[in-house]
């Protein structure tokens, strides 16, 4: 699969106007959009401000203490990056769609791939790692402009497969982060425990950015299907015949209350909840949640 | 249970199957697809599965119940037992209201988004079922009629009335209503339980009786037969009401198989059989139609021949009508004359059948006849004919629907004029009656049927009385009593007498003694005791209060539209019966307005004797008197012409003589032994028949069965072989098909006592009902109708998407 495909010029259009910034101030000394708390080594002059007790007297500026006979204080802004991470799920239900033209696994490689050129046009180290029951490949986090295609190469070139352990996995990335970074999570989230927000919470706690994008068929969603019906899970192997028509609302108020708890303990816990399906476009759907995300921070 | 169509129950309960193989064996596989979302699916799985189960039952139970309702409804279920059948309704009532309440539930705690128009709708409907139901259970229990047993094969008395009028032989298309009458008859005793006492009644006139088994009463119905003689339906009816009334059976069932013309119901004692079946209210009454609503047919009506006896120079003319019920049309009318035998044997017996003359003189008329009316038709036939009897039809050729009255016979004597003497005195005129026997015209063209010999009285003597049949004495004067002994001889004889009397009896007022000698009170039927006498502005008239007799046969159908006021009687003789009216037939046909007799007749001997006590010869200026005694042959003298006609025809026994008579009556021909055979063979129109013999007593031939229409003919040996005879019609209004109404049979039966019926399926359902049973033909409608609209919302509801 090519970069093209996952990566369309109208897309780059659409989203290079925009910028992806961490909610938080990132350590560093490199250049970039984020704040960083270490001032003074900078040339970004941020503002005056009176001199209080505890400030550090070097801090002071002399010249303005000549002119006004008063004591302020300089103070610097300086701009440095933030290391991001682009978490696939690879399990086997990813592969999965009912009438679309994109699999849930394509279409959040599309969403990756958008991100990942948001973040190295703004100069940011990007990484990736995909997991099922366990990390499986990763992408060391580089700003560089190859990083893009390198990323969306080794993209292109896995499928999903095996089952998830969603917890597993993520304590495995918690594990791994070694500084403050920004995790974007891409999964279904169809897995039987209920350990998906211990996994979260954890690396949250770690004091990482998480955005969660849960990515859904449109089938997943809306259950379009009509009579009898046997139904089975790629992952499990189960099978289920149930009355389509008697049970679709069943089925769709169970879903809307999964994405409605998810979307509480997301708030809950700091994290970016981006509930998404196959059927919306991806940019659109992109661009309304950075737009939102920029409206936040 | 009576089953209308067990058959389509059968087809029925077969169809039954076909939603059950399709809910077991046919099911649709579901569609397989992939879904990684399937905990979410898992979750609901066993209420979904339980929910798809229930509603696929459901709906089975409600296709099947459709299906089984169909058929049922189809099948035309009946229970003899009203109480069994509306235990029975409530029962359905409650399966249905079952399944309302069912459909009712499910759609109130099935759906989590419930359906209010659908559960308001259940609910109105339960509600409705329920009430319905309480009506059922509560006239169930106030019903108070006696319960007869539920088991429809409890056996009954039934009598089969089949109408066998000549009506019934009315065919279309090959297939007469007596057809299809003994087919319904046999289909009936079919139904009947066995050991059921079963009697079939025809309507010709036999007395009813119970057939050993139903096998019996079957082949009774076979053998059943039109008959000429046809009684009239109420008759039957009384006879068959009678019969049931004395069956020890419980249920007792009443079939009249018939073509409702009008003709069989509208005689007989109708009110007796209107007041039997009102007391009688355990029997049940069923009138089956087997008639054609819009008939077509012709007919002839009934033939008025110019004379039935005729000389061999005399034209016959044949008068009479065609009807047509059904449109007009065109057809030929052939009229057909038999020819004497050459060969003189025929009629005659040969290899079992009846051989008759096959030679005709005929004439054939092309007649347009008028729809639904009647078309005046005259035929002539202008002689000669040899001397004897000559028998003939008229008949309209080509097909009809009813033969019987396409057809007419007739037969005519052809014989000698009647040689009569006319006595009179020199005073008297006899020229009146001469021209009376027989006109000038007629005597010039030799048609005169009688010849009159005119004798005075004083000559009598010198005539030979044998050689007349009658002689007529017109106002005479006194008769010797020598005179008189050859009269009473040549009466007793044979020979027929007719004294007018007259102004010549009386002598000086009184009566003259020679008409009161023993001989003469015997001839003049009493003894004459005075002579009445009234003013010309106080007059007397003729009177008749019984037209039964022969001589006043023309007056009969006008009885008081006759003028005898026109003409006045002045003087008249009175005559008091003597002691031999006891011994000798004697009758007054004719009195005056005071109440004494006019004219007497007397049977004497072989002979007979008319006397009138007032003349028919005086003038109206008569010589030497002021007065006549009468005015009776002046001005338009009809009556008196006719009555003098037939008293002519009366004495010489022509009368007698009738050769054209219908169905049933007694056949009786003048039969003087010393000129014919005294024994005859009746050869009768059934062919297969062989001849019968019969007898002349008193100088007549009476024959009585004359069941069947057509000729009879007689013969017998006097030297050579001798052939008389006569025919036998149909009267026409036995063969009027004009269909009776519905309240006329009401009057017959009692409104809505009886019920009418077509068809077999009808009489089933109906005799279910009458033997205090019960139908299920509309309650299963309703059913199928509730099922099927609650089957549809179900659906509807299950797979609205």
């Amino acid at each position: 699969m090519s970069v093209e495909k996952y990566l369309k010029p109208e897309v780059i259009n659409q989203i290079k106007r925009l910028d992806l910034r961490a909610q938080f101030v990132v350590k560093g000394f490199l250049h970039g959009l984020h704040a960083s708390p270490y001032q003074g080594f900078s040339v970004e002059f941020s503002e005056h401000r009176k001199y209080s007790h505890g400030d550090d007297p070097k801090d002071i500026d002399w010249q303005v203490y000549a002119k006004t006979n008063k004591y302020y204080v300089k103070k610097f802004e300086a701009e440095t990056n933030i290391t991001g991470y682009l978490v696939m799920d690879l399990s086997q239900s990813m592969g999965y769609t009912y009438r679309q033209e994109l699999t849930k696994f394509d279409y959040s490689v599309c969403l990756a791939a958008a991100l990942a050129y948001l973040m190295v046009s703004q100069q940011d180290p990007v990484g990736l790692i995909t997991f099922n029951d366990k990390i499986r490949e990763s992408l060391p986090p580089r700003s560089k402009r190859t990083q893009l295609g390198n990323l969306i190469s080794l993209l292109s070139r896995i499928r999903p497969h095996g089952n998830t352990d969603f917890s597993n996995s993520l304590g495995q990335l918690a594990a791994m982060l070694k500084q403050r970074s920004l995790i974007m999570v891409f999964s279904d989230l169809l897995v039987d425990d209920d350990s998906i927000f211990d996994a979260l919470h954890r690396i949250r706690h770690g004091g990482n950015d998480v955005i969660l994008f849960h990515v859904l068929d449109e089938a997943e969603v809306n259950f379009p299907f009509h009579g009898p019906c046997q139904l089975h899970d790629p992952e499990s192997g189960d099978e289920i015949k149930v009355d389509a028509d008697g049970f679709r609302k069943q089925y769709c108020k169970a879903i809307n209350e999964f994405r409605e708890n998810l979307a509480s303990d997301c708030r809950k816990s700091g994290i970016d909840y981006v509930p998404i399906d196959t059927s919306m476009q991806f940019d659109k759907a992109l661009l309304e949640y950075l737009h939102s995300r920029k409206m936040r921070f | 249970m009576f089953w209308a169509n067990p058959m389509v129950l059968g087809i029925g309960t077969m169809l039954l199957s076909v939603p059950i193989i399709l809910h077991f064996m046919m099911q649709p596989k579901p569609k397989v697809f992939a879904f990684p979302a399937l905990k979410f699916v898992r979750e609901h799985e066993v209420t979904n599965r339980s929910r798809m189960r229930l509603r696929h039952l459901l709906l089975l139970i409600l296709r099947c119940l459709l299906i089984l309702l169909m058929a049922a409804a189809l099948a035309g279920p009946s229970v003899a037992s009203r109480q069994f059948g509306q235990w029975l309704i409530l029962g359905g009532i409650g399966f249905t209201s079952l399944i309302v309440a069912v459909a009712l539930a499910a759609a109130y705690f099935g759906a989590r988004n419930r359906n209010w128009f659908l559960i308001t709708l259940l609910a109105l409907l339960l509600m409705g079922q329920l009430i319905y139901g309480s009506y059922c259970a509560i006239q169930l229990m106030s019903d108070k009629s006696p319960q007869l047993l539920g088991d429809s094969q409890a056996p009954v008395a039934a009598v089969i009335l089949i109408d066998t009028s000549p009506r019934m032989d009315y065919q279309v298309g090959g297939i007469k209503n007596l057809d299809k009458a003994r087919e319904m008859g046999t289909w009936l005793a079919e139904q009947l339980p066995s050991a059921s006492d079963v009697c079939v009644l025809a309507t010709d006139g036999d007395q009813p009786f119970y057939s050993v088994d139903i096998s019996a009463a079957k082949e009774r119905i076979k053998t059943l037969e039109t008959s000429y003689q046809s009684s009239f339906i109420p008759e039957a009816l009384n006879l068959g009401i009678k019969l049931l009334n004395e069956s020890e059976q419980e249920r007792k069932e009443l079939y009249v198989i018939t073509d409702l013309t009008r003709r069989g119901w509208t005689g007989g004692e109708t009110g007796t059989v209107l007041k039997q079946l009102k007391e009688n209210e355990d029997i049940a009454a069923f009138v089956i139609d087997v008639g054609v609503k819009n008939p077509k047919n012709f007919s002839i009506g009934n033939l008025e021949l110019s004379e039935e006896t005729i000389t061999s120079s005399s034209p016959i003319e044949i008068n009479t009508a065609i009807s047509r019920r059904g449109g007009a049309a065109q057809r030929n009318v052939i009229l057909k004359i038999e020819k004497p035998d050459e060969q003189g044997v025929r009629p005659m017996m040969r290899d079992g059948k009846v051989l008759v003359p096959d030679k005709y003189w005929e004439i054939n008329q092309q007649v347009d006849i008028r729809a639904e009316t009647q078309t005046p038709i005259r035929f002539q036939y202008p002689g000669p004919l040899p001397q004897g009897v000559h028998h003939g039809t008229l008949e309209i050729i080509g097909e009809d629907g009813l033969a019987d009255d396409n057809k007419r016979y007739f037969t005519i004597n052809v014989r000698p004029e009647w040689d009569v003497l006319v006595v009179h005195p020199d005073n008297v005129n006899p020229a009146n009656l001469v021209d009376l026997l027989a006109p000038f015209r007629e005597q010039e063209k030799g048609t005169a049927i009688y010849h009159c010999t005119v004798a005075k009285q004083n000559e009598i003597s010198r005539y030979k009385l044998e050689d007349f049949q009658a002689v007529f004495v017109l106002d005479p004067t006194p008769i010797s009593e020598g005179v008189w002994q050859d009269l009473d001889q040549y009466v007793e004889q044979g020979g027929g007498l007719a004294i007018f009397l007259g102004y010549n009896a009386a002598i000086q007022g009184s009566v003259d003694p020679s008409f009161t000698t023993e001989t003469a009170k015997k001839l003049l039927t009493g003894e004459i005791i005075r002579q009445w006498r009234r003013k010309p502005d106080n007059p007397l008239y003729l009177s008749v209060d019984n037209f039964s007799n022969p001589i006043l046969e023309p007056f009969r159908e006008r009885e008081e539209a006759v003028p005898w006021n026109d003409h006045p009687v002045l003087n008249h003789w009175e005559i008091k019966p003597d002691g031999l009216s006891a011994e000798l037939p004697t009758e007054t046909i004719v009195r005056y307005s005071t109440g004494l007799p006019a004219v007497i007749s007397r049977s004497i001997g072989k002979g007979r004797v008319v006397v009138m006590t007032t003349p028919i010869t005086d003038p109206p200026r008569p010589a030497g008197r002021k007065l006549p005694w009468n005015y009776l042959f002046t001005g338009y003298c009809w009556p008196a012409w006719k009555l003098v006609g037939k008293i002519s025809e009366y004495v010489t026994q022509s009368s007698n003589e009738n050769l054209n008579i219908d169905i049933g009556q007694t056949a009786t021909l003048r039969n003087d032994v010393r000129q014919l055979p005294d024994s005859y063979r009746v050869f009768t129109p059934r062919t297969e028949q062989s001849p019968t013999k019969v007898v002349s007593i008193d100088n007549s031939v009476k024959y009585r069965f004359t069941n069947t229409p057509g000729q009879y003919r007689l013969k017998g040996q006097r030297g050579k072989t001798m052939l008389r005879g006569f025919s036998v019609n149909l009267d026409p209004v036995e063969t009027d098909l004009t269909r009776i109404e519905t309240d006329e049979v009401d009057e017959v039966l009692g409104f809505e006592r009886y019920q009418l019926a077509r068809e077999q399926n009808q009489i089933q359902r109906q005799q279910g009902t009458a033997r205090v049973g019960q139908e299920f033909f509309p309650i299963l409608l309703i059913m199928l109708a509730i099922t099927l609209a609650v089957e549809q919302l179900m659906s509807n509801r299950f797979y609205s998407n």
